[in-house]
């Protein structure tokens, strides 16, 4: 045995593969680089200040009580106050509404159709008490109070809610995974339509997961089996979630090519990486 | 192929892929043996490359180094998995007959080869399927390892002695 003998096991890939792969990447679309993906993120981001911004709220506020609130008579003292909190609900004709009201007209003058009933929305138990926050005012009473209430939600009640986010994303995964795994395990048997159909929804839904995790609930105790590696290798995390996007776009594949066997290896392929995923990343 | 020339114009992306397909799908020969899971996991090593490609800016040279980097990671999450030893159980149950290549492997100099390198340690293996597999010159093998260059050589003497003497 030398260099030589060594160098020659070496083996031309079959054929067929290397066409079946080059196929397989020649559908396959890059990701976008990392640049893009900042400029995205600050673009939602910007949206999302705007949104929550104190100027913005008091525009938008503005613009919906506009929108259902009738012009004041020109005889009327209308008060000018660029902060909403200063606007007594007595100093609007008819009171401040807490709900759009059917009975005034619009802006354009006409009058409003009937609408269909609606309730006010009932006053929802607060989870968790929230810091008031003396710089902002308080948006509770006005049409605009849910966008605003948003990022006043506690770390607590956040934490809660992404968790019950991502386990409902990983509770459908695993509804998409079922029919696979009974195929795998020859309990059921190779549906290559079922097959596709799951290969295509999983490779809409696990670019979500990094989405769905990105929030760290480590600070607060939760029923979670979620590790807290996650949050200490994100990178490795999105590469494996990204395995699975690319198992299932392995499915999709070997079951439009009505393969069997490649089918079932790719099923295979995507229970693997699902196990390789939670090995790390989820508590047994 | 679709859009890739576009997005690094110093590559030839279908040339890379005939350059490199061999190199990966050998490495992986070494590393892990049976033909089923180096189809898989070349496949899988280019996948991920292949869509991060937009995020490439370098050389071939570079290239090379990013993609055997890929592929050592590809490794590491195979053998890491415990599922690989459910999966090879499935496998050979879905076959009703081996590949011709696992059944010439059975009794061929590469199967006589695995055997005696399953008992070395992962870093050796390593050098063996970067060197001979992927046929990369010791400067390669250096940077992908971050093994010096002359360690390297020193080692795979050893190890190819060593392989020698059991034959």
């Amino acid at each position: 045995m030398d260099d030589k003998f060594l160098h020659q096991l070496r083996r031309e890939p079959p054929t067929d593969f290397a066409t079946r792969l080059k196929s397989q990447l020649d559908r396959s679309a890059p990701t976008r680089p990392h640049s893009a993906r900042w400029i995205t993120g600050f673009a939602v981001f910007g949206a999302a200040f705007a949104l929550v911004a104190a100027p913005s709220r008091h525009a938008l506020l503005a613009f919906f009580e506009s929108a259902t609130i009738s012009p004041p008579p020109p005889t009327q003292k209308t008060p000018i106050s660029d902060n909403p909190a200063t606007v007594e609900a007595t100093d609007l004709p008819g009171g401040r509404p807490d709900w759009p009201r059917t009975d005034q007209p619009l802006r354009s003058g006409k009058a409003a159709a009937p609408a269909p009933a609606l309730e006010p929305p009932a006053p929802q138990p607060a989870l968790e008490p929230q810091p008031v926050a003396d710089a902002v005012p308080s948006t509770a009473n006005t049409s605009i109070a849910p966008i605003a209430g948003l990022p006043t939600v506690t770390p607590a009640v956040q934490a809660k809610r992404a968790v019950e986010t991502r386990q409902a994303l990983f509770r459908i995964l695993s509804l998409i995974t079922q029919p696979l795994d009974l195929m795998v395990q020859g309990r059921s048997p190779v549906e290559l339509n079922l097959a596709r159909i799951s290969a295509i929804r999983l490779q809409r839904l696990a670019p979500m997961i990094p989405e769905v995790m990105h929030q760290d609930t480590r600070a607060i105790s939760l029923d979670t089996r979620a590790l807290e590696n996650i949050w200490n290798e994100p990178a490795d995390f999105q590469s494996k979630t990204e395995e699975l996007t690319l198992a299932a776009n392995a499915l999709d594949h070997a079951s439009e090519t009505g393969d069997e066997a490649a089918t079932l290896k790719a099923i295979v392929r995507i229970d693997m990486t699902c196990t390789a995923c939670h090995d790390v990343y989820r508590k047994r | 192929m679709q859009g890739l020339e576009g997005s690094t114009p110093e590559l030839d992306w279908n040339a890379v892929y005939g350059n490199q397909l061999p190199r990966i799908y050998n490495y992986f020969r070494f590393r892990v043996g049976p033909a089923h899971d180096v189809e898989e996991l070349t496949a899988r090593t280019f996948e991920k490359a292949w869509r991060a490609r937009a995020q490439y800016r370098c050389n071939l040279a570079g290239f090379s180094t990013w993609l055997f980097a890929i592929a050592r990671n590809v490794v590491k999450d195979h053998l890491r998995s415990e599922a690989h030893r459910i999966r090879a159980a499935a496998l050979s149950d879905m076959s009703d007959s081996p590949t011709p290549e696992d059944g010439a492997m059975q009794s061929s100099d590469m199967a006589r080869l695995l055997t005696l390198t399953a008992q070395l340690p992962e870093r050796h293996k390593e050098l063996i399927a970067l060197k001979y597999g992927a046929e990369l010159n010791n400067r390669m093998i250096a940077r992908i390892t971050g093994l010096s260059e002359s360690n390297v050589g020193t080692t795979l003497q050893r190890i190819v002695i060593s392989l020698r003497a059991q034959w």
